[in-house]
């Protein structure tokens, strides 16, 4: 019985392995279409206007619509490392600031009223500024438009929203998993401290000021160095005579404008992952530098990344052996993303789940050889060429793609027949070409990879592919202004602390203090609601931690030894590492009595500000600021940052236990909120151990 | 039903629109074929290209109860092939999907005998359907439905699934034409549902992504949940885990049988084309569909709303709040009121959620509006999107959107802002009509949910016609606290500060 089961499972298996028999041609390959109809180029009409702005114009009478983009040769490129994001800053403030004429509220209102836009933007090697409008208010937005370009005002306050939102940005730019890989991606390829990198941190945000943009737009935005198009319902002659009124007076001139800098390659080789722990899938990418644009062989090398992963299609080899065979990744995907002027990137990227991270960069590398090694087989090849010939079409679809096509190519310095070119190079290249380029161009012993996720899911077997390197992406945090000091000042400072220490209860009765309990009642607001916590604290020389919160719907347990410890909830328990182990840090760092020990604290200096005010400033930089009633001798206010936002813990209804004024009454200041921590009992030196502190119960 | 076009000339200030309505009215073809199906022809020949828009009448919301996700299904089958596009051996491979689906009985079977079930024989049935299924995959010929399409030029191959459609798209070079009547006639007249099971996985993989992985879509999900007690607005199309992870061919087949009928169906056509040629084309390629008839659809309504309801989603990322006033739905009179709040309240900067929240006190990173959501067929949701800026809560958020809301019951807005709001509407319209993936989408849609394209115009007659007076009458009437949920996203409760 058995072998005719067996036989018969070889004859079914064999049987699908066969052509389609008698099966009906499929109708599509029946059909004969007609020729293409051949697109008829519109015509651009080029000059240039005297004071060196290029212009050019193209008429569409088809809606009553009109549009104008100004292209600027400046970008983030040529930004100063200590100010990097001071371009994107300026780009957006160029057009919410205002002008001379109106300011930014008056522009939008004005635009808003007529169903217009006029919007800026600085990118990596170019700037631009652009118009949009009914064919009725041509007029009167290209003079806002002009207004935007030659004389916006970049007022304080525009500029202080934007540095806020900013801030806020580079907060959360650990939040996505995506964003995380690309950044780190492009820093180890590129250099994180290049031009190429992404180097916008606080505290080079903290050195934009108003005059750096006012600067920045001084040196780049002069006529020579700018490019304009005009398109829509227009009159191209009526518009000529327009632009050489309206520019007329724009007559900066300034010197040419430096290169870009070159892309410098880095040593990047080898493996890198990020710990991202709230995401169910690890987020990576394989690859290393590419090439320009300009290469003889992008025609070969874009086919061959089509092949191998060209996003958009299913129909690539990624796709079939990560998701459709192995179902390994929902998404992957690889390119050969070429730049005008510099080079971009080859690139395999995909997500998979966290377990079987290794497997699906491993069947990459694998797809990666096979490229490499086997010469792709014809019918693939054709495809990949059909798809490219046959969707031609879809870049002349409208006479804009040809406007801007030719912008692109003037700008970047490219034949105005690039497209065309390419598209010929598409249809002459072969199997041999292909693996040619393979072979010459990506290099797996140079492979960066990065692979963003719960790494303790997959950091061990990612060992297999060489050494794996942990990267650092927690966010710098901004340094607080120190105030002036001298030492004058620093001795007043360490005698405020003598004096308040001795009005507390004495030196000598602080520094005995080993242990504490503390019992805080408090009302949290959660979602709208208003709930009541009871919190103990408990602390044991010098940094061992202990809190628990009950809650309505249970207890939730902190403990820190100084180093890591854990979190346990209703819902489970989780180690206190990495960000979290920092903020029980910094909180234990200012507890009320290591706040009264600053003297003793190495490495520490007390500035006295002002009377009633101490700035503290610890070594590594970390600042905090003590406020004490200068009639009490008491601590009043302690005030800090955290996370880039301010906080500030008020302290009142000081009453005594064993010997020493406690304060009773904690007035949180945090997101604007204001939270009051009743405290309900404080024991000291109770005899607290490590082993009671730690038990999870 | 939306009127009767009213005399254009009379209407406009600018004569623009007036015009282009005519000039639009020239480029548009209509015909119905005898078994029902409706063909939308628009007119483009500035270069030689079309794109098209199958709208199907069904959406999530028609998911039958204990198949939530069907319908979202329906959009990656159609991608799987037919009878003669996407197989190597036809016969066998019908033959051996039929072997999968007995494979599949007799699982149930055994699992459904409580406890009587043999472990071991269910892990024994559940080894001879997986090589079941690899059998029947053995016969796919992959994707070729989509490739046939890519290499001949088709950009934008594309579908989606909302609660009130599903819609499939792309656009090809002009002389590809027949090739779309060819290809598109056959997979909704014999498609083939090859590789089910595969692609009911993804489609777990799919909620997995979207729900699961992504705050702002759980978020949206639950909302929904809250906010419709009975509406069938409720589920969202990504569907119910559980539901996903049981569905059969047969209710694929059912579900098929029910919806993708003739008369279900609405076909717009835009670009480089001849409608007679078109015309033609139909004919000979859509008449053989048949089908039952129109279906009705749930006819469940929302029940009253009595109070409030909010909800919380526990997230470790940035926190974000959204409010959903109940609104009749899009073919209600009030209609176009939801439109001019949504730009009065959200869009551009001279908004008032813009200009206040986010630019002068800085609360918000981003406030938005969206009129109908998450469909407009049935009653739906006027909704607030707001993303709290560093150093501020959705409790500031929320507080600084209802005092704006407040006023707008109370105070008239200027003239200055309904003008605005009126030619922005104006202005995206005249835009639309750059596009012809735009244009087939918006022509196919107004047709399927007001029975006459036109009212893609004539809506900004009913536009005209609001007063500052009759937007303090609908924020009164339905920007109330009764009728409002709220969901935000909170930290997980064990990173609770000190």
């Amino acid at each position: 019985m058995k072998k005719l089961i067996v036989c018969s499972l070889i004859v079914v298996s064999a049987f699908a392995q066969q052509k389609p028999v008698k099966a009906p041609l499929p109708v599509y390959q029946t059909l004969k279409f007609p020729p293409l109809k051949q697109v008829q180029l519109p015509k651009v009409e080029q000059f240039t206007l005297p004071n060196g702005l290029k212009v050019m114009i193209l008429e569409n009478h088809e809606l009553p619509l009109a549009s104008g983009s100004l292209r600027v040769r400046t970008g983030s490129l040529l930004e100063p490392a200590d100010k990097a994001g001071l371009s994107g800053i300026v780009g957006q403030v160029m057009r919410s600031g205002g002008t001379k004429k109106r300011n930014g509220d008056a522009l939008n209102a004005k635009l808003e009223l007529i169903a217009a836009t006029v919007e800026a933007g600085i990118g990596d090697d170019s700037g631009s500024v652009g118009f949009n409008c009914l064919k009725e208010n041509f007029d009167e937005v290209l003079e806002l438009f002009k207004e935007v370009i030659v004389e916006p005002v970049f007022p304080q306050d525009r500029l202080d929203l934007v540095l806020t939102q900013t801030r806020s940005g580079i907060s959360r730019r650990n939040d996505d998993p995506g964003g995380i890989l690309n950044r780190e991606f492009q820093n180890l390829v590129y250099g994180k401290d290049t031009a190429y990198g992404d180097r916008e941190e606080y505290s080079t945000i903290a050195n934009v000021k108003r005059e750096d943009l006012v600067a920045f737009h001084d040196r780049y935005f002069f006529p020579a160095n700018a490019m304009l198009s005009i398109y829509g319902d227009v009159d191209s002659a009526a518009v000529k005579a327009k632009l050489e009124k309206l520019f007329a007076d724009w007559t900066t001139q300034r010197p040419a404008v430096p290169a870009f800098p070159a892309v410098t390659k880095q040593k990047a080789a080898g493996v890198y992952i990020a710990d991202k722990s709230d995401t169910e899938q690890t987020f990576f990418s394989i690859g290393h530098i590419g090439g320009k644009l300009s290469d003889k062989d992008y025609a070969a090398l874009t086919v061959m990344s089509n092949i191998l992963g060209g996003a958009g299609t299913f129909s690539n080899r990624l796709m079939q052996s990560i998701r459709s065979d192995k179902s390994l990744a929902y998404g992957i995907s690889s390119s050969w993303s070429a730049d005008y002027l510099h080079e971009g990137t080859f690139r395999i990227t995909g997500s998979t789940a966290a377990a079987t991270t290794d497997q699906a960069i491993m069947e990459s590398l694998k797809e990666v050889k096979r490229m490499r090694e086997e010469m792709v087989g014809p019918t693939e090849l054709e495809a990949a060429k059909q798809r490219v010939e046959n969707t031609f079409v879809f870049s002349f679809a409208s006479p804009v793609q040809t406007l801007n096509r030719l912008m692109n190519y003037q700008y970047y310095g490219y034949p105005s027949d690039f497209i065309n070119r390419y598209k010929d190079a598409v249809s002459k290249v072969t199997a041999q070409d292909i693996l040619r380029v393979a072979k010459e161009y990506i290099k797996p012993e140079e492979f960066t990879i990065v692979a963003i996720g719960q790494t303790e899911k997959f950091a061990d077997k990612l060992k297999a592919l060489g050494e794996v390197k942990k990267l650092d992406i927690s966010i710098p945090q901004p340094k607080a202004e120190a105030a002036k000091a001298d030492a004058g000042s620093l001795a007043a400072g360490k005698a405020a602390i003598d004096k308040i220490a001795a009005t507390v209860g004495g030196k000598d009765k602080i520094a005995s203090v080993n242990d504490y309990v503390q019992s805080i009642s408090s009302e949290l607001n959660m979602g709208g609601n208003k709930v009541n916590v009871k919190q103990t604290n408990s602390w044991l020389k010098p940094m061992v931690f202990r809190q628990v919160n009950e809650l309505p719907f249970g207890k939730i347990i902190a403990f820190f030894d100084g180093e890591k410890g854990f979190l346990k909830a209703p819902q489970g328990e989780q180690p206190l590492a990495g960000p979290f182990a920092a903020q029980v840090k910094g909180q234990l760092q200012r507890d009320y009595f290591a706040i009264l020990q600053s003297n003793e604290v190495a490495g520490r200096s007390v500035n006295l500000v002002k009377e009633g005010e101490l700035e503290l400033k610890d070594a590594n930089g970390s600042m905090l600021k003590l406020f004490y009633d200068p009639k009490t001798m008491l601590p009043s206010k302690l005030a800090f940052t955290e996370g880039g936002i301010g906080a500030e813990i008020g302290y009142g209804d000081f009453k005594e236990v064993s010997g020493l004024k406690l304060p009773m009454q904690l007035n949180i200041t945090q997101n604007g909120q204001v939270s009051t921590q009743t405290v309900t009992d404080w024991k000291l030196n109770t005899g607290l151990t490590v082993a009671a502190m730690s038990s999870k119960e | 039903m939306k009127r009767i076009i009213l005399a254009l000339a009379a209407l406009l200030p600018a004569a623009m629109l007036g015009q282009n309505l005519a000039d639009i009215e020239k480029r548009v073809t209509e015909f119905k074929l005898a078994n029902g199906i409706t063909f939308v022809v628009y007119e483009r020949h500035q270069a030689p290209v079309v794109s098209f828009f199958s709208h199907v009448n069904a959406g999530s919301a028609d998911d039958p109860k204990g198949q939530a996700g069907l319908a979202h299904m329906f959009e990656h089958m159609a991608f799987k092939g037919t009878r003669t596009v996407g197989t190597l051996n036809l016969p066998e491979e019908l033959k051996a999907m039929e072997a999968v689906e007995a494979a599949y009985d007799a699982l149930t079977a055994e699992r459904n005998k409580g406890s009587e079930t043999s472990a071991d024989k269910v892990k024994s049935l559940e080894e001879g359907l997986k090589k079941a299924i690899e059998k029947a995959n053995g016969f796919v010929d992959k994707e070729r439905f989509t490739k046939v399409l890519e290499e001949s030029g088709a950009v934008g191959l594309n579908a989606f699934t909302s609660l009130d459609e599903t819609a499939y798209m792309m656009s090809l070079p002009a002389n590809k034409l027949e090739l779309w009547f060819a290809m598109e006639s056959d997979r909704f007249i014999n498609p083939v549902f090859r590789e089910f099971y595969n692609e009911r996985g993804v489609i777990r993989e799919e909620y997995r992504q979207r729900i699961e992985s992504d705050p702002t879509g759980r978020l949206v999900y639950e909302m929904l949940t809250v906010a419709f007690a009975t509406n069938p607005y409720r589920t969202s199309p990504a569907g119910i885990p559980s539901d996903i992870e049981s569905y059969r061919f047969a209710d694929a087949m059912a579900f098929r049988k029910q919806y993708y009928v003739p008369s279900n169906l609405v076909i717009a056509i835009a670009g480089d084309v001849d409608p007679a040629e078109v015309k033609r084309l139909a004919e000979k390629y859509f008449s053989k569909m048949t089908g039952g008839p129109k279906p009705t659809g749930m006819m469940t309504k929302e029940n009253e709303q009595f109070g409030e309801k909010r909800l919380l989603v526990e997230s470790p990322s940035q926190p974000l709040v959204l409010i959903g006033y109940k609104r009749p739905n899009s073919l209600d009179k009030d209609d176009v009121l939801f439109d001019v709040m949504a730009i009065l309240l959200g869009t551009g900067r001279t908004s008032l959620f813009y200009k206040e929240m986010v630019q002068d006190k800085k609360i918000a990173l981003a406030a938005q509006a969206i009129p109908t959501f998450p469909g407009g067929r049935r009653e739906n949701l006027f909704a607030v999107f707001l993303v709290p800026n560093a150093g501020k809560t959705t409790e500031d958020c929320e507080k600084a959107a209802y005092e704006i809301i407040e006023r707008l019951k109370t105070e008239k807005v200027s003239e200055e802002q309904m003008k605005r709001v009126k030619t922005l509407l104006r202005a995206q319209l005249i835009r639309s009509l750059d596009s012809n993936s735009g244009m087939a989408q918006n022509l196919a849609t107004t047709k399927a949910m007001f029975g006459n394209w036109r009212a893609l115009f004539t809506q900004l007659d009913d536009l005209d016609k609001v007063t500052a007076e009759d937007v303090m009458v609908a924020a009164k009437k339905y920007l109330i606290a009764k009728n409002r949920t709220v969901g935000a996203t909170v930290q997980p409760a064990q990173q609770a500060k000190k």
